[in-house]
């Protein structure tokens, strides 16, 4: 056998191995939990005037949110550091909102702090 | 779909293929594939400038609502351009290329493959999310197959630029991207098929399908598009009957597939992979299909995927490294795979490095790949737009880094160390009118009368006009065998006469320019064109006649046809100059090449034809000429040489004259001028200028061994 064929062999044996091994360690890992979608808000004080809807795009980890209609949107940016705390801000008003995903991931409850503060809570409206 | 959206749909396909057609003639001026400037339009009319920018105004341009023809018409757009990959993929690359482009390919697949999916382990805690499609099998799946890819057309372009396609180094990558881009659908369709597993019956049942849908296309679509060829040749042309039979076999084979569950692109490219290949019928069905996609539908596409990526999700600084880390480990898998691949095959750690440089590219086929990867919800938006990144830097870099590796100075200092054994010729040809003379001309140059093999060679040049068919080009990777009329009719001349030639054929912006870099970096002897007569001005040797036969780095040769065949009488005007020497040394090749006679006519004013002048005349000719030609020697004396050759041209099939000012056509001055000679002889002319920085001959047999000159025979 040519060396060239030995090194074509070894080569995909190797690449056989390491699927495989990539395979089988990625089965362990768990990607972030799915906040992505509309959520209507309720608050628990009537005077903070927040906007009732709130749409979570969602890259992993990592969160852009608008607060409010399309016409007059807050933009809000965060993380979902923990498995189910999502953490969001904006700047313009300043606004942190701090929450707890349920088990199933169509409910949560938090507060949000800043311009306004207040508990709150949100429940994940199905896709239109 | 109402008025209101008719009309937007227009406007926006306005805008999307002006700015694509205006940023990709800009890449393309300064050096980059113009399909990274079509790609960065797109992703300028998204949410990442246009709407970062302007957002109300880019709101309005491109609504909700509208979008979802964009995305009909790109999707029919790259179903077509599929379809014409398929179409260029030529099975006989992969079957001629052995065990070496099949060795380089697959490394330059796995490698990237491990890479990108061991990627994934990092990547998928970090930038994906629980859903159904985003199992951690299918990402790692995908973004192996995603990182693997190599854009097969850009890197034809490239190569054919670089003039690097015939170049073994050519050849191998275009084989490699030939074998990647078959690997790289069937293992698309793999991961499609993947993400849509709904259960193992379903899967199985894909499977089954997949192998019954290959082998019918195969069995039966093979040998029906075969039939359709031979009704073209009955029919003399490509009928729109036939046309609109091959449509609808590939739209219906996009159907096919998208029903299996292995997505429709892979339909469309099968399809056009089971075209035949290498034939007029296939470049009619290329002709008609692709000015369509890539003028209107491809730029679509383009603003469709930009106004999908969003660029400013990459918000902290993060994310950016991550962006930076796919890049890197897409150009680590691809550049380093290809080039370790070749190295093993024996290449050197240069000629691998640019296999590797070339291999990086992936242009368009990563974007369709990652707009899959998005439909089917594999990835996510971030990564989206990192990948699209990636793309748009691996495909820019190829050119720079190819450069950097391959340089021109090197490729030209490599052709010029070559040992140059026989002489060459360069037969630019454009004009089928032309072609058959030139190749006439050429091949008695190299002739040889006594039977024996000609010891010489022809570069036939054909240079095409690059920016009407680049973002795809049609068989780039076989660009040389890209036929014009011209070209046709030149080759089958020289075939004829059994003279060994070779065509070289590339996009040019600048066509005398590029004769002249050909010239030198093949290391011709003579460039021999034919006369075209200038858009401004009356001069025969002006405009691009005129730019060659100045910058030219060897002989020149201008023909003039007037009626050519077979020359057995030829006139050389001779008046001492080192044009008129050159002159005489390719009569002396057409006359060994033809057995044709030469007469060498010596005109001079009678107050200077001294006698020792005429007697230096003809030893020049004594020595340029061997023993056994039929030359005669005569001396003229008359005040208008000129008027002279005119007389004694009419009696002769062929007159071969330098460009010296006793002819008229040269001015010490002003360069050529108003060229009565060439303008009014009334036999083919060939008009020759010899390079002032060659050294002039001692004998016509420079380049091959002649026999000794000795005195002429004949006289005057």
């Amino acid at each position: 056998m040519r060396k060239t064929q030995v090194i074509y062999l070894v080569t995909m044996l190797m690449f056989a191995a390491g699927m495989w091994a990539v395979l089988r360690i990625g089965s362990e890992l768990r990607a972030a939990r799915n906040v992505a979608g509309e959520w209507q808000l309720n608050t628990a004080s009537q005077a903070t005037n927040l906007p009732e809807r709130l749409t979570i795009q969602q890259s992993g980890r990592f969160l852009t949110g608008v607060l409010g209609d399309p016409s007059a949107p807050i933009s809000m940016r965060g993380e979902l550091p923990q498995g189910s705390t999502i953490l969001l801000a904006a700047s313009h008003p300043q606004l942190s909102l701090t929450a707890t995903l349920n088990e199933a991931g169509d409910k949560f409850v938090g507060r949000v702090d800043g311009a306004v503060s207040s508990e709150l809570s949100g429940t994940r409206l199905p896709a239109r | 779909m109402s008025e209101h959206l008719l009309l937007l749909l227009f406007v926006q396909i306005c805008v999307i293929v002006a700015l694509s057609r205006v940023i990709g003639f800009l890449f393309l001026r300064i050096g980059q594939p113009k399909v990274v400037g079509e790609m960065l339009a797109g992703i300028m009319l998204g949410p990442s400038l246009l709407g970062w920018l302007a957002p109300h105004f880019a709101a309005a341009l491109f609504p909700a609502a509208g979008i979802g023809y964009l995305s009909f018409l790109s999707q029919l757009g790259v179903i077509c351009y599929l379809f014409l990959v398929g179409l260029e993929l030529n099975p006989k690359l992969l079957r001629d290329r052995g065990h070496a482009a099949v060795m380089i390919s697959h490394m330059s697949i796995v490698a990237p493959f491990l890479l990108g999916a061991a990627l994934a382990l990092y990547l998928f805690p970090r930038l994906f999310q629980q859903t159904p499609a985003m199992s951690f099998r299918a990402v790692a799946l995908f973004m192996g197959a995603a990182m693997s890819i190599t854009a097969f057309p850009v890197l034809a372009r490239i190569l054919t630029e670089k003039n690097l396609h015939k170049t073994n180094i050519g050849a191998i990558a275009i084989t490699c991207a030939a074998i990647d881009d078959v690997t790289a659908w069937c293992m698309l369709a793999f991961v499609v098929a993947l993400a849509r597993f709904q259960g193992i019956h379903s899967a199985l049942m894909t499977a089954v399908l997949a192998v019954l849908y290959v082998l019918a296309m195969f069995f039966i679509v093979r040998p029906f598009a075969r039939r359709l060829e031979s009704l073209r040749e009955r029919q003399g042309r490509l009928s729109q009957g036939v046309m609109a039979i091959i449509l609808l076999l590939a739209l219906a084979s996009a159907c096919v597939t998208e029903w299996i569950g292995i997505h429709a692109l892979f339909g469309a490219f099968l399809m056009g992979a089971m075209m035949p290949k290498g034939t007029q019928f296939v470049r009619e069905i290329s002709e008609k299909i692709e000015d369509y996609t890539v003028i209107l539908l491809l730029p679509i596409f383009f603003a469709y995927s930009g106004l999908r990526t969003q660029i400013g999700l990459l918000n902290t600084p993060g994310l950016w490294l991550d962006a930076g880390l796919i890049t890197l480990v897409a150009c680590l898998g691809k550049f380093g795979g290809s080039s370790v691949g070749a190295r093993v095959c024996g290449l050197s750690w240069r000629d691998a490095g640019a296999i590797g440089a070339l291999m990086n590219t992936r242009g368009l086929m990563e974007l369709v790949i990652l707009n899959i990867g998005k439909d089917l919800g594999v990835i996510s938006e971030a990564v989206f737009a990192m990948m699209i990144l990636m793309a748009l830097i691996t495909t820019s870099l190829t050119q720079p880094v190819l450069n950097l590796i391959y340089p021109t100075r090197l490729i030209l200092a490599q052709m010029a160390r070559r040992k140059k054994e026989t002489f060459s010729i360069l037969v630019p040809v454009a004009a089928p009118q032309s072609a058959a003379a030139l190749a006439r001309v050429a091949g008695a140059m190299l002739g040889k009368s006594d039977g024996q093999p000609p010891r010489g060679s022809i570069l036939a040049l054909h240079l095409l006009r690059p920016v009407e068919h680049d973002a795809f080009q049609s068989a780039a990777g076989e660009a040389s065998t890209i036929q014009n009329e011209a070209i046709e009719l030149l080759q089958k001349q020289l075939e004829r006469q059994r003279v060994p030639f070779e065509t070289i054929s590339f996009p040019s912006v600048d066509v005398p320019h590029d004769i002249v870099a050909t010239a030198a970096s093949r290391d011709a002897d003579l460039v021999l064109m034919g006369f075209h007569k200038p858009v401004f001005g009356r001069a025969l040797l002006g405009g691009k006649v005129h730019r060659i036969m100045s910058d030219c780095p060897c002989d020149v040769g201008v023909f003039v046809d007037r009626g050519f065949e077979t020359p057995s009488k030829i006139l050389v005007p001779y008046g001492g100059g080192q044009h008129d020497r050159l002159a005489l040394e390719l009569a002396s090749r057409i006359a060994r090449g033809t057995g044709a006679s030469v007469t060498v006519l010596y005109v001079a004013p009678p107050s200077t034809a001294s006698a020792a002048r005429a007697q230096a005349a003809r030893e020049i000719v004594n020595q340029v000429f061997p023993s056994t030609a039929a030359v005669q020697f005569q001396t003229v004396e008359d005040a208008s040489p000129v008027a002279v050759v005119l007389r004694e041209a009419a009696r002769f099939d062929l007159v071969i004259i330098g460009v010296s000012e006793e002819w008229g056509l040269e001015s010490r001055l002003f360069g050529w001028r108003p060229e009565r000679i060439a303008r009014d002889c009334p036999t083919s002319m060939l008009i020759v200028r010899k390079d002032d920085t060659r050294p002039v001959e001692s004998s016509e047999g420079s380049h091959d061994t002649l026999a000794q000159p000795e005195p002429v025979a004949a006289g005057a």
